[in-house]
């Protein structure tokens, strides 16, 4: 386990910003003493204007290190606000879009912004941290010397990154946009400085400013696909989540300690082991993934619901072979505190998971003796259904061990649980979803054992594959689990640079598309943009609003090309001038 | 000494002779340049648009200031159009204004016609202008500065500026200060400051045709000898070029085909110590369009002007027609402004037919087009190209970097307008005015408005062809309007002391009734339902809304609110409208404001100016010459020159901190007070103000 530093910048008003941040992400625990480490539990601030609790809250870091220095002896010579969470990027991550959303949570009261004070908190940008050092007296010369190289080149590749460096394309494209948006203002600029003025012809400047407000409807689109795109990249680079999910007992720690191939959790037969979140980092052909192992699920909602299903089962009860008993096992046993926190945990990885596995297992019959059920938990299952990707894997296919009818009462256990249960939850339909079956008994005695190729039975259904390559049909999953990583990450050949988005870009887009948007709330919202046609004036969006974040927009591209800052102004009536 | 070339046509020769600087004059010059018998402290050579503003400002802050012109019928001269303002430009003087300046009621009294353009795009871009009466305004201008405070106006010409030795004060880096101006006469005014506004004066030549003549503006002498010695002083002189369309006679033309243009009523005034203006019955403009016969004409003659055949560079915007029939050769048409001169004046402006063909086809082109068919001419366009300074050698005080004491304003930096002249003037006129008595420089930034934004870019980037003002120059459009100007610069101007009691009053007056109203609309907070019921267009939710944020609602007028705010009927339209303005932008402002205070950051970073950039170690050759060329004042400044990168900044941070470092060492040892230090803590005050 490692720990990472990180600072964020807010953009000037620094003692509201830094309350802001931690009580967006703390909301519950005093402000830190100075200079003293203090533990605290990270939470996600949320949607701006959330009603959900502080205990539906997801948990960004259940420990993170939290240290507050207040100016001026820091770093910075500012107040400065550390926060020391673990070490996985997918935390890290989480974290890092957290923040600016800090901003917008505690001042939900303020319509229309204005009296919030503070505003976005954002990256700082390169050398900031150094400028503002050296702003306030912090570092002395040789320091500053010292620094200077490296900041030299970082923001020296930073800007080549995007511009020309591993992705050309990117570069390309981002400063593409900048020109188009460009172009898009020098049309209003040209609006505002130059048709009353310099007596521009008239009569087609709503015309123009139809033509900006579709150039612009087109950036924003595509800046949207890169914005996905960088989501996929980031998968690729800080690794997909998985979260395993499933009742207790049933085989979630042995299914993760066989793919992941080493010890990660403490595996044991009794229920309810793992009651905090495991996690497992691996590459998986070629994909980087965490795994996260939880607690075993047994919600009071789904025993209710469980029984529902056992008197509906039982009454159905036909022959034995389509015997789709099920239950939980054990029946109403009381659900303690940790157990709960530990669900509870449980259930916001599952949130937070790219890809949710849910793991049912098959069990001897509480009702037909010598007969077997499928046991598994409806929560799971029904926040597999709300993931994109899931994977429903039903464990213990060794339990039915009869040699002769074992494929078939397997079938026909794996059917009647499509046919009951999975047919009966939204998104789980069997068009959508083929729970496969696996045993990670067999697969963990042929490794004990030594041997290569499993001298088991084979069983046809038993995983994708045929056993003797695949003892228990742990590839299997594994194949699924790739296909799945493949559809979260594959872009279309075209579109293979955009891998290269990065999470800094990715945020940059997404305030350069925010600013777009209100362009086009403005302007398309209201009616035909007509600054010079005739009617009475009121109606129309305020020009030079709209411009202003066509402005903002386009700096937010600038940032990432390292292009912009002042040197906009000439471009533009360069534009206007070609005209 | 002269230049090479002879004047021809129209022009006399003129008195262009330097005299060598011996240094006995000089010793001469310095000893009567002492502090006790100089009879004037600031000296403002041209009484043109930057001339005016700069002596009177001079004046205000209590300097005694002369302004010296050829002659007084000089002063207040329109030499192009009969208007002011417009979009960008109207803000710049309203921004005069707040700051005490003069073009602001002049033009009150003077104008015939006035009109907010942009009135349909949002009150942040709002542009007030003002066709004028030419001889009204000339008469009121010279009334004002007659009698102006501190001010006395001598008539002659400057032929060159007395420089000292400047190398024993070591609180300024420049190697020469101003002792003294020679006029023609040989004689010589002894003072510390000199403000040049000589326009397009320094080397001018007039164009018309394949004819040209040595010339200021029609009829009047070009000036030599200061070009020449601003050259022999270092500075880097350029060529740029104007012109100015015919004027013609109202009684030739027929109006009835034209469309009309009439002025707003009512008229809305430009200084904020007016409540309306002189005029009554407002004159009318009219339109017209040029033809496919006019364009023709053009393209007949376009090898009978020299002045488009030449590469000096000519400005994109207020392009002459030729300009713009080569450029824009698929358009059919190009609008024509016709704008009267004054109210008992035969003149009409055309406003958009700048031309230099010769003067026959001129009138043959101006009889192509509807309503001018039988137009008599009775002054022909003309073209002027002059000398400019590059602004990179000017401070944002606009005192030169080279030598102490002398100040550029208006023209003769490379501007274009009016407007941007008087921008300047006033500027360097107050710091002239600080300067000779020995207080610290008073400059405005961006973030002050359009003034700021104009001399950042000036002495930043320099200029390539004439500089003119535009609403997108500013990067802070939102915060910068015509209407809050006093708002942002009235409290610094009375800090520099160049704020009159009496608008200082009037301004006290005006911003605490903004803000009682501002806290009353504010305090009318109300649910959702019940806005909703008093018919404004809210969103229906559990919130309380003020009625600032009522305010923001599109459709939404302050008028609106009468019933509900039965308070703001004691506040006068004005006032209302103000503050509506104020509302409607406040969380823009918001967001402005943040980005100012980090831009104000920079700027208090100070960088010296003499500084020999060659020596930094990691600079790269390019950034080394950049800086060594343009020598910036701030980090910020630094900043926003072209070709200087990040890398590059963090080297000048540490130069700033040696400095700081060494500086501080001068002081503990004699105790000096440096400027830097005032100005890092002015702009520090400046941001917390932020």
């Amino acid at each position: 386990m490692f720990f990472l530093l990180f600072s964020f910048l807010v953009s000037s008003n620094y003692r509201s910003s830094r309350f802001k941040i931690y009580h967006g992400l703390c909301p519950t625990k005093s402000f830190p003493k100075p200079r003293y480490a203090s533990v605290r539990t990270l939470y996600d601030p949320g949607p701006p204007v959330a009603g959900v609790s502080q205990q539906q809250q997801d948990i960004l870091d259940s420990e993170a290190l939290v240290l507050y220095f207040p100016a001026p002896h820091t770093v910075t010579g500012e107040d400065v606000l550390e926060l020391h969470v673990h070490g996985g990027s997918a935390t890290v991550k989480a974290v890092l879009s957290a923040i600016p959303r800090c901003a917008t949570t505690s001042n939900g009261d303020a319509e229309g912004g204005g009296g919030g004070g503070g505003g976005p908190i954002r990256y700082a940008e390169p050398g900031e941290f150094t400028r503002r050092a050296f702003l306030n007296d912090r570092l002395d010369l040789a320091q500053v010397e010292a620094l200077s190289a490296t900041l030299a080149a970082e923001t020296e590749q930073q800007r080549r990154a995007a511009v020309r460096g591993h992705s050309g394309a990117l570069g390309r494209a981002y400063e593409g946009w900048r020109r188009q948006l460009l172009a898009a203002r020098a049309e209003l600029e040209a609006l505002i400085d130059f048709a009353e003025d310099q007596h521009l012809d008239d009569g087609d400047g709503g015309l123009w400013a139809r033509g900006v407000t579709a150039q612009v409807r087109a950036i924003a689109a595509r800046l949207a696909v890169h914005e996905e795109a960088g989501r996929r990249g980031e998968l690729l680079r800080g690794g997909a989540r998985v979260a395993l999910l499933g009742p207790p007992n049933a085989g979630k720690s042995s299914l993760m300690n066989r793919l992941v191939g080493r010890e990660a959790s403490i595996v044991s037969r009794e229920s309810g082991t793992t009651r905090d979140v495991v996690e497992a980092r691996l590459d998986m052909r070629g994909y980087l993934c965490t795994f996260a192992d939880t607690a075993g699920f047994r919600s009071a909602a789904t025993a209710a619901a469980v029984e529902g299903l056992e008197e509906r089962g039982q009454t159905e009860g036909g022959g034995g072979g389509d015997a789709a008993a099920v239950s939980t096992g054990e029946k109403r046993g009381e659900i303690g505190a940790i157990e709960r926190e530990g669900i509870r945990r449980a259930r916001a990885k599952a949130l937070e998971a790219d890809v949710v596995v849910v793991l049912a297992s098959i069990e001897p019959s509480s009702s037909t003796p010598g007969g077997h059920e499928i046991r598994y938990d409806l929560e799971t299952l029904r926040l597999a259904a709300s993931c994109p990707q899931r994977l429903i894997v039903v464990n213990k296919s060794d339990a039915v061990s009869s040699p002769s009818s074992a494929d078939s009462e397997l079938a026909a256990l794996v059917e009647g649980f499509q046919r009951n249960v999975l047919d009966q939850i939204e998104g789980l339909e069997a068009a959508t979803t083929k729970p496969i079956l696996i045993s990670c008994k067999e697969a963990e005695s042929v490794v004990d054992a030594g041997v290569g190729a499993a001298a088991q039975g084979g069983g046809g259904i038993r995983g994708s594959s045929s056993s003797s390559k695949d003892p228990g049909g742990i590839r299997a999953v594994a194949d699924h689990l790739v296909a799945a990583f493949a559809a979260m990450t594959d872009l279309p050949a075209e579109l293979q640079d955009l891998h290269g988005v990065t999470e800094r870009q990715r945020q940059l887009l997404a305030q350069c598309r925010a600013q777009l948007e209100e362009y086009l709330d403005m302007v398309g919202g209201v009616r035909d943009f007509d600054p010079d046609g005739g009617g009475g004036d009121g109606d129309e969006p305020d020009i030079t609003v709209a411009a202003e974040h066509l402005r903002y927009a386009a700096n937010c591209l600038g940032r990432i090309t390292g292009r912009g800052e002042g040197g906009d102004v000439e471009e533009i009536l360069g534009v206007i001038f070609e005209k | 000494m002269k230049k090479a070339w002879r004047p021809r046509g129209l022009s006399r020769p003129t008195s262009t002779a330097v005299r060598p600087r011996g240094p006995a004059l000089k010793n001469r010059c310095f000893a009567t340049g002492s502090q006790g018998s100089r009879p004037f402290d600031v000296v403002v050579v041209g009484g043109g648009h930057a001339g005016a503003e700069a002596c009177a400002a001079a004046a205000r802050s209590g300097a005694r200031t002369a302004l010296i012109t050829p002659k007084l019928d000089n002063l207040g001269v329109c030499s192009c159009n009969p208007s002011f303002g417009g979009i960008g430009k109207g803000t710049i003087l309203r921004e005069i204004d707040a700051l005490d300046g003069l073009s602001g009621r002049i033009i009150d009294k003077a104008g015939v016609q006035f009109k907010i353009l942009n009135r349909r795009k949002g009150p942040a871009v709002w542009g007030p202008r003002a066709q004028i009466d030419r001889a009204l305004y000339k008469k009121h201008m010279r009334e004002e500065l007659e009698t102006y405070p501190n001010l006395s106006i001598i008539t002659g010409s400057v032929s060159d500026v007395v420089l000292g030795d400047n190398s024993t004060d070591p609180s300024s880096p420049a190697k020469s200060k101003i002792t003294g101006v020679r006029l023609e006469s040989g004689e010589v005014l002894p003072t510390s400051a000199v403000v040049i506004t000589t326009g397009t004066f320094l080397s001018g030549e007039i164009h018309i045709g394949l004819e040209v003549y040595p010339a200021g503006r029609m009829g009047e002498d070009a000036s030599f000898g200061l070009s020449k010695s601003l050259r022999d002083a270092g500075f880097k002189l350029g060529r740029l070029k104007t012109g100015t369309p015919p004027r013609l006679s109202a009684r030739s033309i027929n109006f009835d085909v034209m469309e009309k243009q009439a002025g707003d009523e009512p008229p809305a005034p430009f200084s904020y110590l007016n409540d309306k203006v002189a005029v009554d019955d407002q004159l009318l403009c009219w339109m017209t369009y040029t033809n496919h016969a006019s364009h023709d004409v053009v393209r007949d003659n376009l090898d009978k002007t020299i002045h488009i055949r030449e590469t000096v560079k000519g400005p994109r915007y207020c392009p002459s027609l030729e300009a713009k029939v080569i450029r824009f050769a698929e358009k059919e048409r190009h609008i024509v402004w016709l704008e009267p001169e004054g109210f008992d004046n035969d003149v009409i402006y055309p406003n958009g037919l700048s031309m230099t063909i010769p003067a026959e086809a001129q009138v043959q082109l101006l009889r192509t087009i509807r309503g001018l068919e039988h137009v008599e001419m009775t002054q022909a366009g003309y073209g002027v190209e002059y000398d400019y300074v590059d602004p990179r050698s000017l401070k944002s005080t606009l005192e030169t970097k080279a030598i102490a004491g002398l100040f550029l304003a208006g023209q003769i930096n490379g501007t274009t307008g009016y407007e941007e002249a008087a921008g300047q003037g006033i500027i360097a006129g107050i710091n002239a005015g600080r300067a000779a008595r020995g207080l610290p420089p008073a400059s405005v930034t961006r973030a002050d408005g359009y003034i700021g934004i104009m001399i950042d870019d000036l002495i930043t980037k320099g200029v390539s062809e004439p500089y003119r003002m535009f609403t997108s120059r500013s990067e802070y459009r939102v915060s910068s309007r015509a209407d809050n100007a006093d708002l942002r610069l009235t409290a610094k101007g009375r800090a520099w002391g160049v704020v009159s009691d009496r608008r200082w009053s009037r301004f006290g007056d005006d911003k605490r009734q903004m803000e009682d109203l501002m806290a009353v609309l504010s305090g009318h907070s109300r649910s959702a339902p019940a806005w909703i019921g008093a018919g404004f267009r809210t969103r229906l939710d559990s919130k309380y809304r003020s009625a600032v944020e009522i305010l923001r609602l599109a459709n939404v007028k302050i008028g609106d609110l009468a019933e509900q705010v039965p308070e703001l009927r004691d506040y006068d339209e004005r006032i209302q409208t103000r503050v509506a303005i104020e509302a409607t932008y406040a969380p823009y402002v918001e967001m402005q404001r943040e980005e100012q205070a980090l831009f104000l950051k920079d700027e208090g970073l100070r960088l010296p100016t003499d500084f020999d950039y060659g020596s930094i170690v990691g600079l790269s050759l390019v950034e080394k010459n950049i800086l060594n060329d343009t020598r910036p004042e701030t980090m910020g400044q630094a900043r926003r020159i072209e070709g200087i990168t990040p890398a590059g900044c963090v080297r000048l941070l540490s130069l700033v901190r040696r400095q700081d470092r060494e500086k501080q060492l001068d002081a503990l040892e004699d105790m000096a007070p440096l400027g830097s230090e005032v100005d890092t803590l002015d702009a520090e005050a400046r941001t917390r103000d932020l």
